[in-house]
């Protein structure tokens, strides 16, 4: 079961970062190409 | 004619208008009759600006400093100089230097907002300073954001912020060229357009004759 409490972290990980991510563009929300 | 440099971000560069001529560093240095060098680049970090300032010392009477937000930072690899910010960097790095997206990765994982400001509130001080001891005229000013920081934080970087002196500062601590160009039109990507050039011009400008430095 360790093998699926590992997968769960992971994506736990993964949604806060994506969070963090949404929160980061929108305070610096400027796209130069 | 005095020589005028400008370092900032895209809102200092002209991005998203049709004319770059139309940008406010040319509305301020064609009424003030000045000879102006626009360092300006979308998407520039702070460091980026307190090295042209240092660099270019020998170049120029005044100085105006439109700082972007806190956050981004100039790097450097290989390919030369780069700047970042947790969350983004400039576009063009993927097709020539793929691994700097890594590093943005990791920055905007790790990085630590409180370090970035205080860095900030140093490059602001170090600078104020550098530019007395070499007798050059400066004024600066943000881009946006970095008054909510400013308001945010002030009680525990308060040896720090003591030491700006906001009589060069425009608009310092609560206001930014976001909020003097508040009403203006604005294009798709977020930049205000002519209207906000011609405001932040003339706020420069009034600040400009309060320090008596317009004839």
């Amino acid at each position: 079961m360790k093998w699926l409490k590992n997968i769960i972290n992971r994506i736990k990980l993964e949604i806060a970062y994506r969070k963090k991510l949404k929160e980061l563009r929108k305070r610096d929300p400027f796209i130069y190409k | 004619m005095a020589k005028l440099l400008t370092v900032g971000d895209s809102f200092t560069y002209g991005e998203e208008l049709a004319d770059l001529t139309s940008a406010w560093p040319n509305l301020l240095a064609n009424k003030l009759k000045y000879e102006l060098t626009n360092l300006a680049k979308p998407g520039s970090g702070n460091t980026r600006m307190v090295r042209h300032c240092v660099e270019q010392v020998n170049t120029y009477d005044i100085a105006i400093i439109a700082w972007s937000h806190f956050a981004r930072i100039e790097m450097a690899d290989e390919n030369g100089f780069y700047d970042l910010w947790p969350g983004g960097g400039t576009l063009p790095h993927k097709q020539y230097s793929p691994w700097r997206w890594e590093i943005i990765e990791y920055f905007t994982r790790h990085h630590n907002d409180d370090y970035l400001y205080r860095q900030y509130l140093l490059k602001i001080i170090l600078l104020q300073n550098f530019l007395k001891s070499n007798n050059k005229r400066y004024l600066m000013l943000d881009s946006f954001g970095n008054h909510q920081a400013n308001q945010r934080t002030a009680e525990q970087n308060k040896d720090l912020l003591d030491q700006i002196d906001a009589t060069y500062y425009v608009g310092w601590p609560d206001t930014t060229m976001m909020e003097w160009a508040y009403s203006a039109p604005i294009g798709p990507k977020g930049h205000f357009l002519g209207q906000g050039h011609l405001k932040v011009a003339e706020k420069i400008y009034l600040h400009m004759e309060k320090l008596s430095w317009v004839s």
